[in-house]
């Protein structure tokens, strides 16, 4: 098999808050079509790090590479900072899905889809295709009815799903994911996880900030868990979750093994 | 009760078309004025949202026209102007005496309500790939001006009021042409009641076109 360049490369990610250090040298690789599931306790860095990824958070060394494009410098010497323009127009391509929703509330469903291409793109995208093209993602995420409704109207779950579809007009070539479960209830975590899977089955590169154990193993090709700003543990679902090496894993996990005889 | 206080209402019933083009020109003021200070106050608070000079050039400003009084700000477009040769007319210069403070007080409106939202908003817009000034445009300022008009309908209350100001220099809006008829008899109590009566009734239609803007620009959340 050949080797690919891989769709995300990360080199030496180093990021604090003041003198609080969150990631202390992150180095990892991401393939093309890969599904990477982080998992970590709270304060482990892994929703800072998802974040550095299309560069919503500024990371003070290291660099993010994705698809060819360097985030935060133009050349390997660091000396010239890219320009918000062009990390705007990679910012197009990686598409974020948040813990709160975050849809556009003054707008309509179909309005929260078509802003982005209509505003980024400008006036040479054809507004037919892109509202079919809205409509087609609205129907495979379950909302087609769904398309002229206000935002606040919708259930948690259905605006996760709303917002998924949203990242997803713009045609990303990796999908970044930051708790996206979080904060539904609990019977509605289930529709936002199975449009995931689909995606996943797609063959969308994904970057997966989860608490959702189920999800890891099964969707997963890899797992990473975090621990205080470092990679402590990485691999395959189930060779990492079944034996966890590390001390702090074993106990992150002992929490999910003790939730199944509940 | 004293003899020489009777409330003259024929004299006020004389007079009615006299209002005609004092109301006229109080709304011509008003609204000139609201749409001037409105333009004004969302670039004002554009601008203190931008690291920069532009950003302490709109601060400083903001905080001077706060912290005088409008009719200064009138004497000094009226009298102190043309002593550096430049000359308006006196509805320019209470237009521009009015915007100029009211855009203040509603840069400071609109700069609520965009610093309210919260910052995901933002970040959701430009992790879409939009480019800062177009999630300023787009996305903040139409939820920012949604959400400040119960405020900017007060504010816009408070700028008819000071629309009497400009009587001080010669504009027969409603508030002159009372004084003026008051002078001329010895009507001031009727005079003054009647334009009460002007005021609260403008007033009014203003609170509930508000009330009605809010309701057809409302959202749920």
């Amino acid at each position: 098999m050949i080797k690919k360049e891989p769709m995300i490369q990360v080199c030496d990610l180093h990021k604090s808050f003041g003198d609080h250090s969150v990631l202390r040298g992150i180095t990892t690789d991401i393939a093309q079509g890969e599904v990477v599931v982080v998992l970590g306790s709270s304060g482990s860095g892994k929703t800072t790090f998802l974040r550095c990824l299309n560069f919503l958070e500024e990371y003070e060394r290291g660099e993010v590479i994705v698809d060819g494009n360097r985030m935060w410098y133009e050349d390997e010497a660091c000396t010239t900072k890219r320009s918000i323009k062009k990390i705007a127009e990679d910012r197009a391509s990686i598409g974020m899905v948040f813990q709160n929703f975050n849809l556009f509330p003054h707008l309509t469903v179909l309005e929260n889809l078509m802003l982005a291409p209509l505003k980024v793109k400008g006036s040479s995208i054809d507004k037919v295709k892109l509202k079919d093209y809205s409509m087609d993602l609205l129907s495979s995420v379950g909302l087609e009815e769904k398309w002229n409704a206000q935002p606040g109207t919708l259930s948690g779950g259905q605006q996760q799903r709303v917002a998924i579809a949203r990242a997803l007009v713009m045609k990303p070539k990796i999908m970044l994911f930051d708790e996206v479960t979080s904060a539904l209830d609990p019977e509605l975590v289930g529709e936002v996880l199975t449009v995931m899977a689909k995606l996943a089955k797609d063959g969308m590169t994904m970057v997966v900030v989860t608490h959702e154990i189920h999800f890891a193993l099964d969707v997963a090709d890899r797992i990473i868990f975090m621990d205080s700003g470092c990679v402590a543990e990485e691999g395959p679902p189930r060779e990492v979750l079944l034996k966890p090496k590390t001390e702090r894993f074993q106990t992150f996990l002992k929490r999910f093994a003790e939730m199944q005889y509940l | 009760m004293n003899p020489y206080l009777r409330f003259d209402l024929d004299f006020i019933l004389r007079h009615v078309p006299d209002f005609g083009p004092a109301i006229l020109m109080t709304l011509g003021v008003f609204f000139t004025s609201l749409v001037a200070a409105f333009v004004g106050g969302v670039l004002l608070a554009i601008a203190r949202q931008i690291r920069g000079p532009l950003c302490w050039a709109a601060t400083v400003y903001i905080e001077l026209m706060r912290n005088t009084p409008s009719l200064l700000h009138l004497f000094f477009v009226f009298f102190g102007l043309p002593l550096i040769g430049i000359v308006w007319s006196p509805f320019v210069c209470g237009v521009v005496a009015l915007s100029a403070q009211h855009a203040a007080f509603l840069a400071e409106i609109i700069r609520g309500a965009i610093q309210m939202l919260s910052r995901q908003q933002r970040e959701a817009g430009w992790a879409l790939g939009l480019l800062p000034g177009k999630v300023m445009r787009y996305i903040i300022l139409p939820q920012a001006c949604r959400n400040s008009i119960p405020a900017v309908g007060n504010q816009s209350v408070l700028l008819l009021h000071d629309t009497a100001l400009v009587s001080a220099i010669g504009i027969v809006e409603i508030m002159l042409t009372a004084r003026s008829l008051a002078e001329r008899s010895a009507a001031s109590f009727e005079m003054f009641v009647t334009i009460g009566v002007i005021y609260l009734a403008l007033s009014s239609v203003l609170s509930l076109s508000t009330g009605f803007l809010e309701r057809y620009y409302a959202f749920e959340r």
